[in-house]
């Protein structure tokens, strides 16, 4: 390093250094306070055991079995989009749907119908989710739209951060694609 | 090389980083807005992928060039103090450039989106996650930085009276 020139960063003091330690400590919080991200993965919440403990006094159709109406195919676009786009539910952005795919920022949904909230491996969930698992909350169609029309009035301190889908018939849309795609 | 085309290189160098920041950043900007399935987001991501990778290469040059030939105080009006803190925060900003961009290399890589060795099974979820959550606080990390070397920029101007202030130095 040339000696003549002044290298301001050995003349700095240690609260010049702070302001940027703050920040940095700051930015670790933002995408769990603003997407509900978490940076582990390796969080086991229930075993296949437990979870058919969860399910065997609960008396729930099949919903795999049931024979959807056929559709159009420009119905079957709005299901898409309803689950996929920006303008509709932003589903896709954070959960996988069909049988490959692998978890993303969130739960894959394949046959999350008939399931206990908080089951999947790979995922760390939210102690409030985890505390509704014990609760005894099953995934139906009924208790998905409760849900997604308002997450954080059905289960205060979950971490997916939306303020819900207001509209009635996209949240319907939804949970027709939801079904559909696990069929 | 000396002093004189060290600076000018510098300079040249902190253009060609803030021109590939903008589009980087306009590319994070659309990029979620486009569902996953689409063709568009394969572009998307290949854009963004090689975009950010050429700021990663060219912060760690511009970086180096500041360790070998660290910026002068050209304002006199401006104390050591201050200098000093604006110093630091336009360093950060290259090194969470840096930050930024190695996590972003192990977030792609452990997506299965970058393969080193043709065939070689690259996909790790828990490595995916815990680097894409690091990409995104870099993210956030540089966002704050700029703001407060903006900060700094007009609080020396009403405080010292200096008209100029840069970025990226």
């Amino acid at each position: 390093m040339p000696k003549k020139m002044e290298f301001y960063l050995k003349t700095a003091k240690k609260r010049h250094w702070l302001l940027v330690l703050i920040l940095f400590v700051i930015s670790c919080y933002l995408p769990y306070l603003i997407f509900g991200a978490y940076p582990f993965a390796n969080k086991t919440n229930a075993t296949p055991d437990e979870v058919g403990l969860l399910t065997q006094n609960v008396s729930l159709p099949d919903f795999y079995q049931n024979n959807l109406d056929e559709i159009t195919a420009k119905q079957r676009k709005l299901e898409e989009d309803a689950f996929t786009s920006w303008d509709g539910g932003k589903c896709r952005f954070c959960h996988s749907i069909k049988r490959d795919d692998r978890d993303r920022m969130a739960p894959n949904l394949h046959r999350i119908l008939g399931k206990p909230a908080a089951v999947s491996q790979n995922f760390t969930y939210s102690s409030a989710l985890i505390e509704m698992r014990k609760n005894g909350l099953i995934w139906t169609p009924e208790t998905i739209n409760a849900f997604i029309s308002n997450p954080e009035n059905y289960i205060p301190g979950n971490r997916m951060r939306m303020e819900g889908i207001k509209d009635p018939k996209t949240r319907e849309l939804i949970i027709n694609y939801i079904e559909r795609e696990s069929q | 090389m000396n002093a004189i085309k060290a600076e000018r290189l510098s300079s040249s160098l902190s253009w060609v980083i803030f021109v590939l920041f903008v589009v980087v950043f306009a590319n994070m900007l659309e990029l979620p807005r486009i569902p996953i399935e689409s063709p568009d987001k394969d572009s998307l991501r290949n854009f963004h992928i090689a975009t950010g990778s050429l700021l990663f290469a060219c912060s760690c040059f511009r970086a180096y060039l500041w360790l070998q030939y660290p910026p002068q105080r050209k304002q006199g009006k401006l104390p050591i103090e201050a200098y000093n803190q604006l110093h630091i925060l336009q360093f950060s900003l290259y090194c969470a450039f840096i930050a930024q961009g190695l996590t972003g290399i192990v977030t792609a890589w452990s997506d299965g989106l970058m393969q080193f060795l043709p065939g070689a099974t690259t996909v790790h979820h828990s490595l995916w996650v815990l680097s894409g959550y690091l990409h995104s606080v870099f993210g956030f990390f540089y966002i704050a930085i700029i703001l407060f070397i903006i900060l700094t920029g007009f609080y020396h101007m009403i405080r010292y009276r200096v008209w100029r202030f840069s970025i990226f130095a």
